[in-house]
């Protein structure tokens, strides 16, 4: 489970987890765990970036079910692996440009001359 | 010959929960060798739960008068081999009824990868607006682990949420119930021995 913040509590609070299937995410998780960290480092240098993005990631190996996969095998790690890179790639996307669309509208609406003025 | 009972076979594999859990019970000759000899020609098979859901099928049918099994699923060692079953009998589904043989999807693969009984549908709903919905079955499983894992090693209840949206399917292997006809064969045998003996 991740130092700072704790992704399954928020999976738990969101009701999502049913059964035997957060044995699975947590048995699962210390295997991504590093390079999870790893990744969300090298996409942004801010703690709480980095944060969500393992957030993205723990949730990215819940949906796609560990129980599907065979993780005593290197492609199959490997391949969960790729799953979760892509997810937090694909978030930090999403958040970037939804951050520079804001300063870019906050930018126009700056320049554009104000009413009755 | 007896007629095709979800509940005969949830109730024989309900009682070999626990099998694999002692090391013993992997040896040669030990049950589980027994098991995939007997329905697989081959001892300890690579993975064990169709082999134990083909057992527990098997003997749940078995007619001691008769002398045989009304169990409709021949020789099938893997999920993927009784998917190729099912869909050849027109008995795949996208939901689970009690009894049916879940199959267990894997998008690496693009097979299914396991299989077990589905015991109970515990609940029903639908994730992030897919337009299938995932269901939350109790099932009967083996080769797993007490997280529903691959290759676990043991027989065990399992609580775990499959779906049509992810790949996975139910084999309705009831539906393949022959009973009616093998009345109605024996009806007509019966008829044609009274036509003759009047």
């Amino acid at each position: 489970m991740p130092a700072r913040s704790d992704p399954s509590r928020l999976l738990r609070d969101m009701g999502q987890f049913r059964g035997d299937a957060h044995r699975a995410v947590e048995a699962a998780w210390p295997l991504f765990q590093q390079g999870v960290r790893r990744t969300a480092r090298r996409l942004s240098a801010a703690p709480d970036d980095q944060d969500d993005l393992e957030q993205e990631a723990y949730i990215e190996l819940w949906r796609c079910d560990p129980t599907r996969y065979d993780l005593t095998r290197k492609e199959d790690v490997d391949y969960v692996a790729r799953l979760l890179s892509n997810r937090m790639w694909h978030a930090w996307g999403e958040k970037d440009f939804r951050s520079r669309a804001q300063s870019s509208i906050a930018e126009l609406s700056s320049s554009l001359p104000r009413a009755g003025g | 010959m007896i007629r095709l009972t979800p509940r005969l076979l949830i109730a024989t594999a309900g009682a070999l929960v626990g099998l694999g859990a002692s090391s013993r019970d992997h040896q040669p000759g030990g049950p589980i060798d027994q098991i995939c000899l007997a329905q697989t020609s081959q001892p300890h098979h690579a993975t064990w739960d169709v082999p134990l859901i083909q057992h527990c099928g098997y003997w749940a049918h078995f007619d001691y008068r008769a002398e045989q099994s009304a169990w409709p699923i021949p020789t099938a060692s893997t999920a993927a081999e009784l998917a190729t079953f099912g869909l050849a009998r027109g008995v795949i589904h996208e939901s689970p009824a009690e009894g049916d043989i879940f199959l267990q999807y894997s998008p690496k693969e693009r097979s299914f990868v396991h299989a077990g009984i589905v015991a109970s549908v515990t609940g029903t709903g639908r994730l992030n607006l897919q337009t299938l919905p995932y269901f939350d079955v109790a099932s009967i499983e083996g080769d797993t682990d007490p997280s529903g894992g691959l290759h676990g090693g043991s027989m065990r209840h399992v609580v775990r949420r499959l779906s049509p949206a992810d790949g996975d399917r139910f084999l309705r292997w009831s539906d393949l119930d022959e009973y009616d006809h093998y009345l109605a064969a024996g009806a007509a045998a019966y008829a044609a021995s009274q036509r003759r003996s009047v």
